[in-house]
């Protein structure tokens, strides 16, 4: 039995999840990262994972600059008080918000 | 919830909340339909979780507004959605659709219940309904909720599953 941890970055890596989309075909700005947490089975986290992190452009290093810090500081914070996952106020930016639209018109949905 | 702008113009923002919302309960199916596997899926915050009968739960850490990084609760969960609406990360940046400024009477609010779209939808309108929010978010049914409004104060409604229901966090921003 194994538990599967994953944080999506932010909308548009549901996105592609849902439409199996390749953050490659989306051009610039299409960026999704996914990162994928290991748990033991004590339920401690015992690896953490990037599965897909976009660095297709100037903006995406940016971002990811900004939010895969973050991202594993949360991992550790999770780690010290053995929980599993952090809810809070949205991580993300405006060129998340542009490429979530981006995706939108790319699925004929906008 | 406001679907426009103060000048009429359609409020894109405002199709995020609801399309991320709509878009992790969609991509989440794909795994919970996975055979002896238990789901954690949290997009930038939100999240979806299920833990197949007999399994522990999946503990949850709600993050405390004035101290981003730091816990505020901490929640044990079996199924069902945890959703956080506030101004921690980015700033003001829910609209009060009747004043037409930015809501800033209400720090954070995390909402749980069943359904992430909904948990999630209810985040965000408390936020922008701002002072009388909890009394709203305490009326709806199958749905719990902690508040930190703009002082640093602390209220949960009477269904809240952690352990804090009241209190203070520093006053950050």
């Amino acid at each position: 039995m194994r538990r599967i941890t994953l944080w999506l970055l932010s909308t548009v890596a549901a996105l592609v999840l849902l439409f199996g989309y390749r953050t490659s075909t989306m051009g610039a700005g299409g960026g999704a990262g996914t990162f994928a947490a290991g748990t033991g089975s004590g339920g401690g986290i015992t690896e953490v994972t990037a599965v897909q992190v976009p660095d297709g452009n100037v903006r995406d290093q940016q971002i990811n600059g900004y939010a895969v810090p973050i991202l594993r500081q949360q991992a550790l914070a999770a780690q010290s008080a053995r929980i599993d996952t952090v809810s809070g106020a949205t991580v993300t930016s405006d060129g998340y918000r542009e490429s979530l639209q981006a995706a939108i018109d790319a699925a004929h949905l906008g | 919830m406001s679907m426009t702008t103060p000048t009429g113009e359609l409020d894109r923002r405002a199709w995020v909340v609801q399309v991320m919302g709509w878009a992790v309960e969609r991509a989440a199916r794909r795994l919970t339909g996975l055979a002896e596997h238990d789901v954690c899926l949290n997009a930038g915050g939100d999240v979806l979780l299920r833990a197949a009968p007999g399994r522990p739960a999946w503990r949850v850490g709600v993050e405390n507004p004035g101290r981003p990084g730091e816990l505020l609760d901490v929640l044990e969960r079996v199924d069902g959605a945890v959703a956080t609406s506030g101004t921690a990360r980015r700033g003001a940046h829910i609209v009060d659709p009747y004043a037409r400024r930015p809501a800033e009477a209400v720090r954070s609010v995390t909402v749980v219940g069943p359904e992430l779209l909904w948990a999630d939808v209810y985040a965000t309108a408390a936020v922008a309904r701002g002072a009388d929010a909890l009394d709203w978010l305490a009326a709806l049914d199958g749905y719990a909720a902690l508040l930190v409004d703009a002082a640093g104060r602390v209220r949960a409604t009477a269904g809240w599953p952690g352990t804090r229901h009241r209190g203070r966090v520093g006053a950050g921003r």
